[in-house]
């Protein structure tokens, strides 16, 4: 079974009587437990991929199978369900609740699949990042690095099979960046966890078992 | 339970704009504490105006013609009623078979002391029939045949700072009186009273063997309408029952109520547009995180609760406040009516219950589910990307 199975996935957004195709006839196959970056330019279409693969979008054609289910099909709630039990997704920006704790931060996707009562399990995911000595503190008390590891436990808060990060690295520095990484590293190689991250950074990209790279919407 | 995690991710949420919440809160609360009170005031004004009208003690009044209600509430309320019948007809009155007691009344205002006017009643013995419940605080009744005694109500006594045996000028009159007694407080007009003899008040006004009421118990209730009819035929005069007010005022009243209800329903209508359009610039500002709940898992209905529940948290805080403000206010709000209506009717005009204060507060909660609906969907259909863009 592969984690995520692609056929000529497309998307075109259609903005008066413009089409743009952000995606072209994208063929993809990540096997589970791989880890694979995602390269190319800006506005190569590695965000448009990433939000197809997480469900958070979907392709205006092409075939799409997570895990063996045809998602491309999905709406509403089935992909809400798919999204929220398979998928983890990190932004490049963090995309923190600024209002929330860390541990409430981490918490939040266990509220949204009714998983209530798991503190030890939100202990448990900011010790995998080491951030549980700043489960009371806000994002804004945390440093770049600290708040990007807490959206890695928060994308895995619902024990998902799939890891996607959109630029993870995007807004840290070289060191922070490779912490990051080192860190995604470590979960794929000790947890099995298949995952599909984007970046500029070809350092960075070089560390994963397997590079795709898109040009204009195509992978090339 | 969800829904008090959802409540503490919002009360966040709602503490993250404190000047906005706070002001969203209050315009609530404002309009909570004015649909508690109005409501408030129609019940209390109603209650007030039933206990005023009982506490006349009469089952019928007799006047001379003219607007029997404008006669009555003269009458509840202290005025002076301008027209005057024989004392003739007080004889012919008594004589009918289903009169159980009378009580001859002269009605007039004259200027005590320096403060003003007040209302100056003639009695005579049977006017403490008709009342029982009026007893003396102190004092006692009028000596037979005194011409220079007044009794005087409660606040009257209160007001002046009168005691028994005290001189109580009358203004104008060229005479002084003696105070004999006073009342113990009533909750009615004869609190704001000063009573003399009949004769005196007759003398007082230059209108001998004249009257401006009579009023009547029956023997038996159920005859009041053969009663009304026989007194009818007597020229000059109109008989008045209590019931007949009663019911009239209640109509008048239950007119001011729509009225009053309608200026309630505008400031709950305007609390609501207010909370909605705080809900819908939020819903706007958080489009990035609602698009980023939706990525880490919220459904839509999740994303359609949590804006709820925002709505609704603001509007519980600001009815719980609005109510509470309310009740403290209350009495506050009584002095204020009736400082805009003198002739309100005694008592506490403001009456907020429990009742009335969980309905305003229930009222709250529907506004907060009634604000939250459209900012909610709103936010529902947000497609979980549209940030990015």
């Amino acid at each position: 079974m592969s984690a995520i199975l692609a056929q000529g996935l497309t998307r075109i957004y259609r903005r008066s009587a413009e089409e743009i195709a952000a995606l072209f006839g994208v063929d993809l196959i990540v096997e589970l437990g791989e880890f694979v970056a995602i390269t190319g330019a800006s506005g190569a279409g590695k965000t448009t991929l990433l939000n197809l693969l997480g469900c958070l979008d979907r392709p205006t054609s092409g075939l799409l199978k997570l895990l063996d289910r045809d998602v491309s099909t999905l709406r509403g709630k089935d992909l809400e369900t798919m999204r929220r039990q398979h998928v983890g997704f990190v932004f490049q920006d963090y995309c923190l609740v600024p209002t929330l704790t860390v541990e409430e931060n981490v918490a939040l996707p266990l509220l949204f699949s009714r998983a209530l009562h798991q503190r030890d399990r939100v202990r448990d995911l900011l010790a995998r990042v080491d951030l549980q000595h700043r489960s009371d503190h806000l994002p804004r008390e945390l440093s770049g690095g600290e708040q990007q590891r807490v959206a890695i436990a928060r994308a895995l808060a619902n024990n998902p099979e799939i890891l996607l990060a959109d630029e993870p690295t995007g807004n840290l520095d070289s060191k922070r960046g490779n912490e990051i990484v080192a860190l995604l590293r470590d979960m794929n190689h000790t947890g099995g966890l298949t995952i599909v991250l984007s970046t500029h950074n070809l350092d960075l990209a070089n560390r994963a078992d397997r590079q795709i790279k898109l040009a204009d919407g195509r992978v090339v | 339970m969800v829904i008090f995690q959802f409540i503490s991710v919002v009360l966040k949420e709602l503490r993250r704009h404190r000047t906005r919440s706070a002001l969203t809160i209050s315009g609530v609360a404002l309009s909570v504490c004015v649909l508690v009170s109005l409501l408030g005031l129609g019940t209390g004004y109603r209650t007030s105006l039933i206990h005023s009208i009982d506490r006349l003690g009469y089952h019928v009044l007799v006047t001379s013609k003219g607007c029997p209600y404008e006669a009555a509430t003269l009458l509840m309320q202290g005025g002076v009623i301008p027209m005057y019948m024989d004392e003739a007809i007080h004889r012919e009155i008594l004589r009918d078979a289903d009169v159980a007691t009378t009580t001859r009344l002269f009605l007039g205002s004259l200027p005590v002391h320096r403060e003003g006017f007040s209302l100056i009643t003639g009695i005579e013995d049977s006017f403490l029939e008709m009342k029982p419940w009026l007893t003396f605080q102190r004092g006692e009744w009028f000596n037979e045949g005194a011409t220079d005694e007044v009794i005087l109500g409660y606040s009257v006594a209160a007001y002046y700072r009168k005691n028994i045996g005290d001189d109580f000028p009358l203004k104008g009159m060229g005479q002084t009186f003696r105070v004999r007694g006073i009342f113990d407080r009533s909750g009615t007009q004869d609190d704001g009273t000063i009573f003399v003899p009949l004769g005196v008040a007759q003398r007082l006004f230059d209108k001998k063997e004249k009257l401006t009421g009579i009023g009547v118990k029956l023997k038996d209730l159920s005859r009041i309408d053969g009663f009304s009819e026989r007194v009818f035929e007597i020229p000059s005069v109109q008989v008045i029952t209590m019931a007949q007010v009663q019911r009239t005022l209640l109509d008048l009243l239950g007119t001011a109520r729509f009225f009053i209800g309608t200026v309630a329903i505008v400031a709950v209508a305007i609390a609501v547009l207010g909370v909605m359009n705080t809900m819908l610039i939020a819903v706007f500002e958080r489009t990035r995180e609602i698009g980023v709940m939706r990525a880490i898992g919220a459904s839509r209905g999740d994303v359609f609760a949590l804006i709820c529940v925002e709505a609704l948290t603001i509007c519980t805080i600001g009815g719980i406040a609005g109510g509470g403000i309310a009740v403290l206010g209350s009495r506050l709000a009584s002095e204020a009516v009736r400082a805009i209506l003198p002739f309100a009717p005694p008592g506490v005009l403001v009456q907020i219950d429990g009742i009335l204060l969980i309905g305003g507060i229930a009222m709250a909660v529907g506004m907060g589910i009634l604000a939250g609906i459209i900012p909610g969907w709103r936010a529902s259909r947000l497609h979980p990307i549209a940030w990015m863009r």
